[in-house]
């Protein structure tokens, strides 16, 4: 039987760009040759919106199907004040960074690391230009996560309900510097028994 | 380093998760409802005689507002009684 990946995008914090990743890493996936599948555990429905578009190559459902999907990946978009760990070894846990918002996250980083979870922190939407910021992403990223720059071409894709690895966006600024990023969490993800550093 | 909030932060997200709870522990908690999916049916016609059929239809009526058992899980229950009586279960 085909070993399937699951990944739970998760982060109790609204906003952090959870749903976003969550269609961009299947739309990485595809790129890949993958199939993956996107489940939609949020009431807003943000990933079953771009679905309903009809842009995306690939699935995305509403519950956790009965039967054994026919997938590569499985990637479950969490919804936001959602406190319970999830089942999934593997976590995807986006933050911007920010105080507050860091705040959140690393209140419920905390409680996934004692149930024993691999982790894999993304940094969304930062502005290097912002000391600050830049200061949290280069400390996130010294603990092994990820970063994705804050950047038009999620707007413009969000505005379309289209990824950013939709051929319209080719021509797009910096197109290829975000997807690669995308694409480098993908491999880890795809990884088994990578091991991400704790934020300690 | 000059973001020493890192610091602070990451002390006392220790600290709570040592206790389990969140920082403001009194507000509401989402609860998650998991409706358990209905399993996969299939359409049995078959021919039954009028006063069965307005029976079950009188039955699928009384249980739609004492908000019990649906049509299919009636007849399934009906189904079930059948077969054990004819060994078939």
């Amino acid at each position: 039987m085909k070993l399937i990946k699951l990944v739970s995008i998760w982060n109790p914090k609204g906003g952090q760009g959870k749903s976003t990743l969550a269609i961009n890493l299947a739309a990485s996936s595809v790129e890949l040759g993958l199939k993956p599948l996107v489940i939609c555990q949020d009431p807003q429905g943000t990933s079953l919106l771009y679905y309903k578009s009809g842009n995306l190559p690939f699935e995305v459902i509403d519950r956790v199907p009965t039967n054994r999907p026919e997938a590569d990946i499985v990637i479950f978009d969490h919804q936001a004040s959602d406190w319970e760990v999830p089942n999934n070894n593997l976590i995807v846990m986006p933050l911007k960074p920010v105080r507050d918002q860091y705040a959140t996250y690393i209140d419920a980083y905390r409680r996934a690391e004692l149930m024993g979870k691999r982790i894999i922190t993304v940094v969304t939407d930062g502005q290097e230009h912002r000391a600050s910021e830049k200061e949290t992403m280069d400390y996130l990223k010294n603990k092994g996560a990820y970063a994705i720059a804050a950047s038009g071409v999620f707007s413009r894709a969000a505005s379309e309900y289209m990824t950013i690895f939709d051929p319209k966006m080719n021509k797009a600024y910096k197109i290829k510097e975000r997807r690669i990023e995308i694409n480098k969490i993908l491999v880890n993800i795809l990884i088994e028994n990578e091991e991400t550093k704790n934020n300690d | 380093m000059t973001n020493n909030w890192i610091d602070e932060e990451n002390a006392r997200a220790s600290e709570l998760a040592k206790t389990g709870t969140t920082t403001n522990n009194n507000a509401p908690l989402l609860v998650k409802t998991t409706k358990k999916p209905a399993p996969i049916r299939h359409i049995k016609s078959i021919y039954i005689q009028d006063s069965y059929s307005l029976a079950f239809d009188k039955l699928v009526f009384e249980q739609k507002i004492a908000k019990g058992k649906k049509a299919p899980q009636l007849m399934e229950e009906a189904i079930e009684l059948l077969l054990k009586k004819y060994g078939s279960l």
